[in-house]
């Protein structure tokens, strides 16, 4: 046994996750497997009926010659994993040699042993026997992998017969209607229990087999650590390589590999030139619509469910119930009255709780457009106090004024806050709390005519300067701003205004 | 090369390796919730069977809560596993690696039905060996998967605990390697240890040649070092 060779990741595994392994082992060379193994097996089946007539013995012959077909798998599944898969014919021809070991003991007093998957590769493969085989298979059932092993079987057992009774259960869900099988006679029917058992037999074999070779694999793989010797001598490998300059001709590979890349280059097929015109092709299309692959007529008949159980009331029963004491039944009625009422207060309470949950939804669908969107109004717009309380009447005056008392940042402030407070309440802009700069200006731009979008554009770069920049704006600018204010927006606001109760808070 | 893990890519770019449970482990763990569930019907059937239609009709609601309900309150409440899964030691994930999913579940308990036909999970079974990680069909509309819980071994630390620095700069699943082949030695045979280690003894010590106890010994010092063992915790393990 070479590690090297390994087609499989080895690596120590768990109970149940190594018998997994088996059947992705079954998925890789099923078709080996299942060639190998109905080249041998078939004819015998075919013989064996012929024999007895299928009578049920050739199922019986065939289930107590299973440990010796089983031999065929493991034969392909020992050289498979080491990347050296068989054909079938080496399988078959190779059957006489390595179906005569032991064959006595496989088909005597081993044959009911639940452990067979497992210990067969003990036998075929290492070819102990005696008492080094049964030490042999002491270690190897150690760490639940006996048990493993056992319910494999047990299971597999179960599988075959779903397999068997699957098999008439989809005959007869498949039948049409006015056929009577009877399921039970026809498995007493000649051939056909036997067929269905070698069927069962042959599809679930590999996986059985497969499940306890991978069960001996992975023992050995932990009681011999292949995983670890696999990568020291990949380790060793990988040293001697870097040592032996192996840099400079992988930078050489890897260059004549691009460059080979780069010269084969895909080739553009050139499209065959069609000959159709607008005219001609617009006649094409309107005869082929009119032709018989746009018009065929088909009828179609399509089977209708006869229920053959139509319910019945069954009236007679109404008085066998035998005596239940009147308290009971009265017991028994108050019980399906609550529960009653209990499920119509469920239903009333859902729709309620339904209405709730999409109250919005509904709302909005009743009320017109603007009602919606007298929502909030926010005090503040990134931490800028805007709310109508704090702002003075005459905003451009105040703002002058503390511009001549050097105050510069707060009156570019006041004058900010001042048009924003306006621009909510006169032009109907719905800012919101989480809204920048850049955000007002856009609204600002989508809502209101171009002379104020011009101005506050204006102003916001003027209050970003101030803001972030910490500079100051020229005062010709911010003396502009003031006198063109008036013109923009009314020097006080009209009171009857819906306008949320943050004035009050803030008053 | 052939593997039970399947890797699943998280959005940050980590592979998480799961291993997808296969058939027989599954018909075991289903066995089990099926006997809980048969136990519980069988004691509400006594118990119910005193009321006679009354009994007969809360019965098969219960019936139909046992069976519709029973798999996907615990695989979403329950981490995933049904008690059947949690003693086989398995658990329902999403195919992204995050836990199942409320509608994930119903979907593929609602898909035993198919899985079952034509009788006792025979679709379900030919589906989960076809597919390449072990998803029968419920699990296939669902996207879901049945995975082992814990795939971590772990194994006792070797008895020497003296360091000895890498000789040179050694690749993970190399250094993985020398920690295995110290926590595993225990369960190797001694002939079998002295082969392993002199696969590395004259990478290790090229001037001198080492005895074969010292070459295991070697590897020993260096995993201890890898894992950061010291001294002193040789007492905490005698």
């Amino acid at each position: 046994m070479n590690p090297d060779s390994m087609v499989f990741v080895a690596k120590p595994r768990k109970g149940y996750e190594a018998l997994d392994f088996g059947f992705i082992m079954v998925r890789h060379w099923w078709k080996t497997l299942y060639t190998s193994w109905l080249v041998i097996t078939f004819p015998l089946f075919l013989l064996l009926l012929w024999v007895f007539d299928g009578n049920g013995i050739p199922g019986l012959i065939l289930w107590w010659l299973k440990p010796l077909f089983e031999r065929i798998h493991l034969f392909i599944l020992s050289r498979a994993v080491f990347g050296e898969c068989p054909s079938w014919r080496e399988a078959v021809s190779e059957f006489r040699r390595y179906g005569r070991t032991q064959l006595i003991q496989s088909l005597t007093w081993r044959r009911l042993s639940p452990t067979r998957s497992l210990d067969l590769a003990v036998m075929q493969l290492e070819g102990l026997k005696g008492v080094t085989r049964t030490q042999r298979l002491n270690v190897l059932h150690r760490d639940k992998t006996g048990s493993v092993a056992s319910w494999l079987t047990i299971i597999g057992i179960h599988i075959e017969a779903i397999i068997e009774f699957s098999i008439v259960a989809a005959i007869v869900i498949l039948l049409p209607q006015h056929m009577d099988l009877d399921a039970f006679s026809a498995l007493e029917a000649p051939y056909v229990a036997d067929s269905l058992f070698y069927v069962a037999m042959t599809l679930f074999s590999p996986f059985y087999v497969a499940g306890g070779f991978s069960l001996y694999l992975n023992r050995r793989t932990i009681l011999e650590g292949w995983d670890i010797e696999l990568c020291f001598r990949r380790l060793v490998g990988r040293v001697e390589r870097v040592k032996g300059g192996a840099v400079l001709s992988t930078a050489l590979m890897t260059v004549l590999l691009s460059a080979s890349l780069l010269f084969s280059s895909p080739t553009v097929m050139a499209e065959e030139g069609s000959n159709y015109t607008t005219v001609s092709a617009k006649t094409d299309i309107q005869a082929i619509l009119e032709g018989g692959d746009f018009h065929q007529r088909k009828t179609e008949r399509l089977p209708k469910f006869i229920a053959d159980w139509e319910y019945e009331p069954d009236t007679e029963d109404k008085n066998a119930d035998i005596d239940i004491p009147e308290w009971l039944k009265e017991l028994a009625k108050f019980i399906a009255a609550s529960i009653e009422t209990i499920l119509w207060l469920a239903v009333i309470g859902a729709i309620l709780l339904l209405i709730y949950r999409y109250r919005n939804a509904l709302v909005s669908l009743t009320l017109p457009k603007r009602q919606q969107k007298n929502h909030s109004v926010p005090d503040t717009l990134f931490d800028l106090e805007i709310s109508k309380a704090s702002l003075p009447d005459d905003i451009p005056a105040e703002v002058l004024a503390l511009w001549a008392k050097n105050k510069q940042r707060e009156a570019t402030s006041l004058l900010y806050r001042g048009t924003l407070s306006r621009l909510i309440h006169q032009y109907q802009l719905n800012f919101k709390q989480g809204d920048t700069e850049r955000d007002c200006v856009y609204l600002v731009d989508k809502h209101t005519e171009k002379s104020v979008t011009h101005y506050f554009l204006q102003l916001t770069a003027a209050w970003e300067l101030v803001a972030y920049g910490h500079k100051l704006p020229p005062y010709e600018e911010i003396s502009l701003l003031c006198h063109t204010w008036p013109s923009l927006f009314s020097e006080i606001l009209p009171s009857d205004k819906p306008v949320s109760e943050g004035d009050d808070v803030n008053a | 090369m052939l593997d039970t893990s399947e890797k699943i890519e998280t959005p940050e770019g980590v592979d998480l390796e799961v291993v997808p449970a296969g058939v027989i482990v599954r018909c075991l763990a289903y066995l089990i919730d099926f006997s809980i569930r048969a136990v519980i019907f069988i004691v509400l059937a006594i118990l119910l069977g005193w009321l006679g239609d009354l009994g007969a009709g809360v019965l098969s609601i219960f019936v139909f809560l046992l069976e519709w309900l029973y798999p996907v309150v615990f695989e979403v409440f329950i981490n995933g596993s049904t008690p059947g899964k949690k003693l086989m030691k398995l658990r329902v994930i999403q195919e992204d690696g995050t836990p199942v999913k409320l509608s994930s579940s119903v979907i593929r308990n609602l898909l035993r039905v198919v899985d079952f036909l034509p009788l006792g999970y025979l679709t379900g079974m030919i589906t989960m060996v076809l597919s390449g990680n072990f998803r029968r069909l419920g699990d296939m509309a669902a996207e879901t998967m049945v995975v082992y819980d814990d795939s971590v071994n772990i194994y006792s630390i070797s008895e020497h605990c003296q360091r000895r620095p890498l000789p040179m700069p050694f690749k993970l699943f190399e250094q993985q390697a020398i920690i295995q082949f110290s926590q595993r030695a225990e369960g190797l045979s001694e002939a079998r240890q002295f082969e392993l280690a002199n696969i590395l003894s004259p990478m290790l010590s090229p001037t001198t040649t080492e005895t074969n106890q010292q070459a295991v010994d070697a590897l020993h010092e260096i995993s201890n070092e890898l894992i950061g063992r010291t001294s002193g915790e040789q007492e905490v393990k005698s």
